[in-house]
């Protein structure tokens, strides 16, 4: 598996790493370099007397290096990564030295171990759990439902004075009503009203639609919580994740109950936001035989960036874990088998942009609240029409695209479609889509 | 939305009631009666929402579709090639732009064009980098794409200009786009661009002439003569022109028709000089020892003869206001002035029986032609001077003027210095840290140095980096651009003689490995452009 330069791109932490990695990128700066079936190493000449080792996991991929770097991957594992993709398989096969012997035995023998088993508790121990932890959720629903009342009387004074106010209330109003909803541990609340403040005033228009769109399904939620002591199992843990309850990546790794697919998985794509010091990463895959979408939630901050599992473009033999939802979609990685060079099966395809909202109408008759979902569309390229792009299906239908669409990304795509249409990956995102790359030649460019 | 429903939700329930029966069925019908009327409204938007998300349909398309298929005319280039320009990309500035030209140059020149993963790559680094590379740029986009770009406006530069057997440009194109084709063909064939100018002519504005003159007059060859002739009797001979244009036009192809030999008058305005040639003895040594007389040329400070206004005017061109009494005394010394600029220096060189460097000394150093300004004294053709190389580009003009001049004065010749001329004139002004000199030569991406310069650079950068230890960031990114490849064995054996550590280490991060990365892409470039 050989690695794009546009996708090792993606991979580096930070634009500087990335640049730093391809000062190093000329094989002439490697005193060594080497490959394996599994693994890519290199030795490379630092500040210290010594040389930097620098190895990559080429199955599962990952990346070592000796360097005291704390970025990750480095820029060693960078540049390594980009030699091999200018020189390909010209890089030497040679046996595996020891040291990368060591590391990739003990990376395959950790992922084969099964996890160590929670520490026995007696029965009286584990009652007391149990108790302290119905206990920790009874205080929590409690606080919840106050916030979910004040937001009810907050959402009916709004409507008694009209939205045309809502520009002409002051940003702290918002502010306020969402902590509270954050005291009352309803963070998934607070998150709406937030957006609800950080309208563009300035475009009546927009604003207004974007406001009621944002009430409605607020209001929705509220009463579908109102309601939750009716609700079968899974949806009340759907509604608790919908208001803020976090779910443990960890505990669903190990949960053996919880619905589990192996397949080929492609990284459609991936996304990163930036919200008051935290950082999201958003990853985007599909499974080739199982046609189901999947998506990767990572949470990093200054201190603890995120290290990305995923590379976009790239296609997974994986087994991914879904946590428990009416329309499971977000996945952690269980395990992963290998890297593989293409498409092994080529996915399905819905026909057009009527297909497309069809199967997204079907989808939030289930779950209303259900937004970024990815698709798979047949044969669509883009086109504008007055000063607006759209996606152009093989029935002339036209999707309009998300108003933020990055300008490289447009460009990119247009000279990889030309006037062709293709098979794209997208995702719906309000009624609008966000292409995330196209398939061609059994391969999946992502943009 | 609803109008009804909406009106409410932007009133408020305190200014409007929901009236159910102006709602759709699908919503009314599924309203909760106990609900207060907020509660009933937001309910009802939340229906409205839904039913928005899962319901319209999607426009279709009923204009044309303005992209058609188009069969590329060019193959993708090499992947190799494409690699290069990501190492190209990590370089600093200066030697990035150089070697962004050279690249796009290169494959244009192969007639090849960029995979779609290199086009935003490319896209975004072609600001500054001059129309030429940005012309080439959209060729190696590949047609489908330029006409992509193109349509909907992505492609900020100016578009390519279609010169191959391009009639259409030159008929129906902007001033700028016929001047590019013209000059392309006037190098290619100029007998056919003088025909195809000849039939225009008469349409031509005074400025499109103007324009056009100053074509022939940077590429001037034989076959322009009777062109060049034809013009002048037709439309110049004998005539007093209003026009400023039209006076330089005519003053132009006068000086045109005297580098082409042409006899009527060359041999006229000789003639008219001869009268104001006058002998007298030679100065310095040469005066002491024999009896040697030099020839010099006294203008007449009244008008006199050939020296009146009228004649000046209508036979010449010339603008017989002196607009610059404080440098020119008497108005003849203000007409000569023009004279200096039309003439070519040859005939300068032959009227008064001196060499390039004799001549340009003689009408600089001699005190006739000489004032003072606010203190100064000054050469009152000095400007001319400068001004007439800068236009002409005349290489020995420039290169002599270069030796006259001092440094500063010969500054503004830095753009039209030959590279030769422009390593003596720093050699001899000692300029190699003046970052100024470099900068005005502009980024020239087939420039080298010599390799004798990037010696001497070498010997004395490293004397600097000794006695300073520190980097000069920009001057060293452009000692990196313009460094000789065939100098670096004497760079590294100077290298060793740094003994200070941390100036070694500056030179090592500032000048070798940077340098190293301009070769290690040079080596690289140099199988695909054999």
């Amino acid at each position: 598996m050989i690695l794009s330069e546009n996708q090792i791109e993606k991979l580096a932490p930070k634009p500087t790493a990335f640049k730093a990695g391809q000062k190093l990128s000329s094989a002439s700066k490697w005193s060594k370099l080497a490959r394996s079936g599994r693994a890519l190493w290199g030795e490379i000449k630092g500040s210290g007397s010594k040389p930097y080792l620098t190895e990559v996991d080429l199955e599962d991929l990952a990346f070592k290096c000796s360097c005291p770097s704390r970025q990750f991957p480095c820029k060693h594992a960078i540049a390594l990564l980009l030699v091999r993709a200018q020189l390909g398989d010209q890089i030497a096969v040679e046996l595996e030295p020891e040291w990368v012997q060591d590391w990739l035995d003990k990376r395959r023998e950790k992922a084969a171990k099964p996890k160590k088993e929670e520490k026995d508790y007696t029965p009286e121990e584990q009652e007391r759990q149990a108790k302290g932890k119905a206990k920790r959720q009874e205080s929590r629903m409690v606080k919840v439902n106050a916030g979910v009342e004040e937001l009810e009387r907050w959402l009916e004074d709004l409507i008694r004075v009209g939205l045309l106010d809502l520009p002409n209330r002051p940003t702290k109003d918002f502010e306020t009503m969402a902590a509270r909803l954050v005291d009352a541990q309803a963070t998934g609340l607070a998150g709406w009203i937030r957006s609800l403040g950080q309208l563009s005033f300035g475009e009546p228009d927009k604003w207004q639609k974007e406001a009621m769109s944002i009430l409605g399904k607020l209001f929705a939620l509220v009463q579908a919580w109102k309601n939750y002591p009716q609700l079968s199992p899974v949806w009340q843990l759907s509604l608790k994740n919908l208001l803020g309850w976090s779910q443990s990546p960890k505990e669903l790794k190990t949960d053996t109950e919880a619905l589990a697919i192996e397949d080929d998985w492609i990284v459609l794509g991936q996304e990163k936001e930036h919200y008051d010091g935290l950082e999201i990463e958003r990853t985007w895959l599909w499974g080739c035989s199982s046609n189901q979408s999947a998506l990767n939630l990572s949470f990093g901050n200054t201190f603890s960036p995120i290290v990305s599992q995923f590379v976009t473009g790239t296609i997974l033999q994986a087994n991914l874990a879904f946590f428990p939802a009416v329309l499971p979609q977000r996945a952690v990685l269980r395990m992963q088998n290998r890297l593989l060079p293409s498409l092994q099966q080529y996915p399905e395809f819905v026909e057009d942009g009527r297909a497309l909202l069809s199967s997204e109408a079907d989808q939030l008759a289930i779950n209303p609240w259900l937004n970024n979902q990815a698709y798979l569309l047949a044969q669509s390229r883009l086109i504008r029409e007055e000063e607006e792009w759209y996606l152009l299906d093989q029935s002339k239908k036209l999707i309009p695209l998300v108003s933020n669409f990055p300008v490289d990304k447009l460009m990119y795509l247009l000279a990889l479609l030309g006037a062709e249409r293709r098979d794209m990956a997208l995702v719906l995102r309000n009624r609008k889509a966000l292409p995330l790359g196209l398939f061609h030649d059994q391969q999946y460019i992502s943009l | 939305m609803n109008t009804h429903l909406k009106e409410i939700l932007l009133l408020g329930t305190g200014r409007r009631q929901l009236d159910p029966v102006q709602l759709p069925t699908v919503i009314s019908s599924r309203l909760d009666q106990q609900l207060n009327a907020e509660k009933q409204v937001l309910q009802a938007l939340s229906f409205a929402v839904y039913l928005a998300e899962i319901g319209p349909e999607l426009p279709s398309l009923i204009a044309p579709d303005p992209i058609q298929p188009v069969a590329e005319e060019r193959p993708t280039t090499s992947p190799l090639l494409v690699a290069i320009l990501n190492d190209i990309l990590t370089l600093e500035h200066i030697s990035k732009q150089r070697w962004l030209k050279k690249w796009i140059q290169l494959v244009d020149d192969r007639a090849e064009k960029i995979p779609p993963q290199a086009v935003g790559k490319l896209m975004e680094v072609l600001n500054g980098l001059g129309k030429k590379a940005q012309q080439s740029a959209h060729r190696i986009l590949g047609q489908m794409t330029a006409n992509i770009y193109q349509t909907y406006q992505l492609w900020p530069y100016t578009f390519e200009v279609d010169t191959e057997g391009g009639d259409e440009a030159w008929k129906y194109g902007k001033t700028d786009q016929r001047l590019v084709y013209w000059t392309q063909l006037h190098q290619a064939d100029a007998k056919a661009a003088i025909e195809l100018l000849r039939v225009d002519w008469p349409k031509e504005s005074i400025r499109e002439k103007w324009s056009f003159l100053n074509v022939i007059a940077q590429d001037l060859q034989r076959l322009d003569l009777d062109f060049l002739v034809q013009l002048y009797e037709e439309e110049f001979v004998g005539k007093r022109l209003n026009s400023k244009t039209a006076k330089a036009c005519k003053r132009l192809i006068i000086g045109l028709l005297i580098r082409l030999q042409y006899g009527p008058i060359r041999n006229e305005i000789a003639a008219q000089l001869e009268a104001c040639i006058k002998e007298e003895s030679a100065g310095g040594l040469l005066g002491l020892f024999s009896s040697k007389k030099r020839k010099v040329l006294v203008i007449p400070k009244q008008e006199t003869g050939f020296w009146t206004a009228e004649v000046l005017a209508s036979q010449y061109g010339i603008d017989t206001k002196n607009t610059a009494p404080d440098r020119f005394e008497y108005d003849p010394l203000f007409w000569w002035a023009q004279f200096l600029e039309l003439l070519p220096l040859e005939f300068l060189m032959e009227t008064l029986e001196r060499t390039a460097e004799e001549t340009i000394d003689y009408w600089l150093n001699t005190p006739a032609y000489q004032t003072q300004i606010n203190g100064e004294q000054v050469a009152i053709y000095q400007q001319t001077w400068v001004q007439k190389a800068m236009e002409t580009k005349d290489e020995k003009l420039i290169a002599t003027l270069t030796k006259v001049l001092d440094w500063q004065a010969a500054s503004l010749l830095i753009p039209s210095m030959s590279g030769l001329v422009f390593e003596q004139y720093v050699s001899a002004n000692q300029l190699f840290e003046h970052m100024e000199t470099f900068q005005r030569r502009g980024y020239d991406a087939k420039e080298n140095w010599s390799v004798g310069f990037s010696k001497k650079m070498v010997d004395y950068w490293i004397r600097l980096f000794a006695k300073k230890t520190y980097a000069y960031q920009s001057q060293a990114n452009h000692f990196i651009a313009y460094f000789h490849p065939d100098a670096f064995p004497h760079l590294r054996m100077k290298s060793a003689s740094l003994s200070n550590r941390a100036a070694a280490e500056h030179w090592q991060r500032y000048i070798v490995d940077p340098l190293e990365r301009n070769l290690t892409i040079s080596a690289k470039m140099q199988p695909f452009e054999q």
